[in-house]
């Protein structure tokens, strides 16, 4: 029927997202390493099933983390993601059950309206015609806040919004017209007929009364079919990815994947789940305290997604942890920031244009040659001692810390040497935050090298870059405690 | 003091404001004055004799506070809640020395025998140089450029004075303790003023100081608790370290706390370094932005003795020639 | 015949110590300052090289490299480089806020991305 042409650019994208997540993921998975693949496996069953479950629920669509922001922020995403769920389910109930057949093609329950302009006179039929227009002003609630947000971010506790790309844009755009051209399309529909809810009755009503409605009516539905095949093309490049992608990472994450020292598929899972709220901007030391915005975890993900030369945003980050923190979606910011800046430079062009489209699922690098070598340091003689004091590079610059460690252990009469009196050895951390963990490990071998020897059962740490570090990457039988 | 004596030589009436006990700023501290090391206290003389003048009348132990343009006149808002009321005000605020706990590293405040040179020259005052133990050091080093030309501090400027003060001291001090060995430790030898070059070439040639170009990076003990300076010989190229027995840092100029403050009350623009921003740098160095408002000396930039004075004088030409214009 | 040319012919006339600043090698520097303008800041105090934490094991001189870059004279550095442990110190303590640490990755990086013939 020529009336059912209108439908094709809806289901054109639609097939085509589906299509494009299902081979997509399943690239991915196919990348996953062996045990990791096991992990997902076993995810799908029990108790994680159950946990991935709720969090979709929760998360996904309740926005739970969200709220726990802001409300307003939270009440504005939980209404379209939630809300258009909602549309969905209940209109694909209405059109199993009210419909010719049940089991119809999905643009049957989306373009229900269209297809019986008359339903819903009376009844459950005109319990669930009501329904679904509470659900559609529901949507459009959240959806005049996103339109305030664009302009006004503080009014949802967000000191900043992610500045957008092209295809971000015309993306948002996209996604804005799907429901008030849903809501004119109905309202026009249903003025044309007489009938309709709350919502789109009276609206119809309103518009017949001086428009021609039944002209008019099928522009929109066009205009409805569009929006959504637009947005759902675009989907794949865009930051609302992360609608299909942040599920399958809800899984991966609940199966015990994690993300580990090097890239991998759970990488490129987290790198298109992140939706590009800027939450992590807002929360950025380096964004309220100096000022700077366009280095946060926000526009490092898009850089990796689009492939950019991210080098500058890569080194520029505090590694503080608070965007992790503040993350709705989970994504290991700090990780990931590591990795990157582990890695080499990335081969040529062609290849990652393939790469960045789907087909290899994971992201090449060339294995970075070291950059800096310690042969030079020499192993002393180590004394032995009982307690070990280690100022590191730092506290040599603030001798007041130094002078009172050392009032303290001579008044404690305990055993002690000041490991790096002479200068020492740095303790390897800022190597290692800055990827280079192979010539840390040299560092780390030297230092280790002489408390070993000396015999100490404790090492003291003024300095709490150097207490991480001991702490996590020396295998030590002293006990590491700050000062 | 200057600027006063000379209003009053020409007949105005003129009341100086002393924040201290008595009038004369940072010069009541000093023992000698650069470049031929004439006693300070001649210079002091000097200004008192200035001050000496029945048109002129001292109030002490006060401090400005706020001043406004009312009308025709100037308002001065003093501490203890008075006003006085002026045709014309000149603001010589001076400075303060760098507060060299700042610079944690070189352990002021932290080791014995770490000291300022505004310390030194008291020693030089009292007629003895000792350590903190009051035996006599054996070698000396001055580390120049403290609190100043160091971004860390948020002084980005060269306080001028401090490199020719370093050569004075240094020659003070071998002059006093000849066999002591003194270093001084530089980034550059700002010898800018008339025979302050001549100065450094006798410190040399005469006095047998050494020169070690370097920035000290940090000071530490060792076991005898004897200090131990960190430095690049950046001549030879390499790391040095040596023990030194007193080691003198010479502090920079900032603006004086009590002017800051007065700059903010009143909305006297001050410049990025701080000091009162003047109304031309170049020919309009002693007026602000406020009418009848007039700057004199080291609250506008840091400056030696005989150029605070001709600054001094100059702000009273343009004083007297805002006075005769209206 | 050039000295250059000289050489080759095994004659072993030695080359000029002369810093010929017009034929040195600019693009080091300019990678590097492109890639870290504060490098442009150094008046060689030599702070950074007086505290610094490998200076005290080997022969590691930051004010000497930045030097040295500076007047196109990479050959002395290509060792000198890899012996920086990153640790920042040298940061600390500079007084016209050069971002120290970047400029030894940088300066690493050049020399690798020279050695490849793509700077």
């Amino acid at each position: 029927m020529s009336s059912e042409i209108f439908v094709w650019p809806f289901n054109l994208g639609l097939y085509f997202i589906l299509i494009y997540s299902v081979v997509r993921s399943t690239v991915w998975f196919r990348n996953l390493s062996r045990p990791d693949k096991l992990r997902l496996q076993r995810g799908f069953f029990g108790i994680p099933f159950m946990q991935s479950i709720k969090e979709i629920f929760m998360e996904s669509l309740l926005h739970r983390r969200i709220f726990k922001k802001n409300f307003v922020l939270g009440y504005m995403h939980m209404s379209l993601a939630f809300g258009w769920f909602l549309l969905i389910v209940f209109g694909t109930i209405e059109a199993d059950f009210f419909g010719e057949k049940h089991l119809n093609p999905p643009s049957h329950a989306i373009f229900f309206r269209a297809f019986n302009p008359d339903h819903g006179a009376a009844g459950l039929a005109r319990g669930f015609t009501h329904l679904m227009d509470f659900l559609l002003a529901f949507i459009l609630s959240g959806l005049l806040l996103a339109v305030i947000k664009r302009f006004i971010p503080s009014m949802m506790g967000m000191k900043k919004t992610t500045k957008h790309t092209w295809s971000d844009r015309i993306a948002l755009l996209s996604l804005w017209l799907i429901f008030p051209s849903r809501l004119l399309a109905e309202s026009f529909t249903c003025g044309a007929y007489g009938s309709g809810g709350f919502l789109t009755g009276n609206l119809g009503g309103a518009l017949a009364s001086f428009l021609p409605a039944a002209e008019i009516a099928p522009w929109f539905w066009w205009l409805y079919s569009l929006a959504l095949g637009t947005f759902f093309f675009l989907l794949p490049v865009t930051r609302y990815f992360h609608i299909p992608i942040e599920l399958l990472l809800i899984f991966m994450r609940n199966s015990g994947i994690t993300t580990g020292d090097k890239s991998s598929s759970y990488t490129e899972v987290q790198t298109h789940a992140c939706s590009s709220c800027g939450v992590c901007i807002g929360v950025c030391q380096m964004s309220y305290a100096a000022g700077i915005n366009d280095i946060q975890s926000a526009y490092f993900i898009k850089g990796l997604r689009s492939d950019r030369d991210i080098a500058a945003i890569t080194a520029n980050c505090l590694m503080c942890g608070r965007c992790e923190e503040a993350c709705p979606v989970g994504i290991e910011l700090g990780p990931m920031r590591l990795i990157e800046r582990r890695q080499g430079e990335r081969p040529d062009t062609a290849k990652r244009f393939l790469e960045r489209y789907a087909l290899t699922g994971r992201r090449s690098t060339i294995e970075r040659e070291p950059t800096q070598s310690y042969g030079y340091l020499v192993r002393e003689e180590a004394e032995s001692a009982d307690v070990l004091f280690f100022a590191g590079c730092m506290t040599h610059l603030t001798p007041s810390v130094i002078t009172a460690m050392k009032k303290i252990m001579e008044s404690a009469g305990v055993r002690y040497r000041f490991m790096d009196e002479q200068g020492g050895v740095c303790c390897g951390r800022p190597l290692m935050l800055a990827g280079r963990d192979r010539e840390a490990r040299e560092l780390i071998n030297h230092n280790s090298d002489i408390i070993w020897k000396s015999g100490a059962k404790i090492l003291v740490t003024s300095c709490p870059i150097c207490y991480k570090i001991f702490r996590e990457s020396y295998y030590l039988e002293a006990r590491v405690m700050h000062h | 003091m200057e600027a006063a004596g000379s209003l009053a030589e020409m007949g105005h009436r003129v009341t100086l404001i002393e924040k201290g006990q008595d009038p004369g700023g940072h010069l009541l501290q000093w023992h000698a004055l650069f470049p031929d090391r004439r006693p300070a206290e001649e210079v002091r003389g000097y200004l008192r004799k200035r001050l000496n003048h029945e048109n002129i009348s001292v109030i002490t132990s006060t401090v400005v506070e706020k001043i406004r343009h009312h009308g025709h006149d100037v308002i001065v808002n003093l501490s203890g809640g008075t006003e006085e009321r002026a045709d014309a005000v000149i603001v010589a605020t001076g400075f303060d020395l760098f507060d060299a706990h700042r610079k944690e590293e070189y352990g002021y405040g932290i080791y014995d025998n770490v000291i300022t040179a505004a310390e030194l020259e008291e020693m030089f005052n009292r007629g003895k140089v000792a350590k903190a133990d009051g035996t006599l050091p054996s070698r000396v080093g001055f580390v120049h450029c403290v609190g100043s030309r160091d971004e860390k501090v948020s002084n980005n400027h060269c306080s001028k004075v401090c490199c020719v003060t370093a050569v004075k001291q240094a020659i003070e001090v071998r002059k006093m303790l000849p066999a002591c060995e003194v270093f001084c430790f530089y980034m550059d030898m700002r010898m800018y003023g008339p025979y302050y070059e001549e100065l450094y070439r006798e410190s040399q040639e005469v006095h047998n100081i050494n020169y070690i170009r370097g920035k000290v990076s940090e000071a530490s003990v060792n076991i005898s608790n004897r200090l131990v300076i960190k430095v690049e010989d950046t001549l030879a190229g390499r790391p040095l370290k040596m023990e030194v027995d007193l080691l003198v840092l010479m502090v920079g100029m900032e603006m004086s706390k009590q002017g800051a403050g007065l700059a903010v009350a009143s909305g006297l623009e001050t410049g990025i370094n701080r000091f009162l921003e003047t109304g031309d740098h170049h020919y309009g160095n002693n007026v602000s932005r406020m009418k009848g408002v007039f700057y004199a000396g080291t609250c506008t930039a840091p400056m030696n003795i005989t150029d605070t004075i001709s600054h001094a004088r100059a702000a009273v030409t343009e004083t007297v020639r805002y006075l005769n214009g209206r | 015949m050039s000295v250059r040319q000289a050489n080759r012919f095994g004659f072993g006339i030695n080359q000029s110590r002369l810093i010929n600043y017009d034929t040195s090698d600019r693009k080091v520097r300019e990678y590097v300052t492109l890639r870290e303008p504060s490098f442009m800041l150094c008046f060689a105090c030599g702070g950074c090289s007086a505290t610094c934490t490998a200076g005290e094991h080997i022969s590691f001189n930051l004010r000497r490299m930045n030097t040295l870059i500076r007047r196109g004279e990479i050959d002395l550095l290509r060792d000198e480089v890899k012996r920086c442990m990153l640790c920042g110190k040298c940061m600390l303590v500079c007084p016209r806020g050069v971002n120290t640490r970047n400029v030894v990755a940088v300066t690493a990086e050049a020399i690798r991305k020279l050695d490849r013939n793509e700077l």
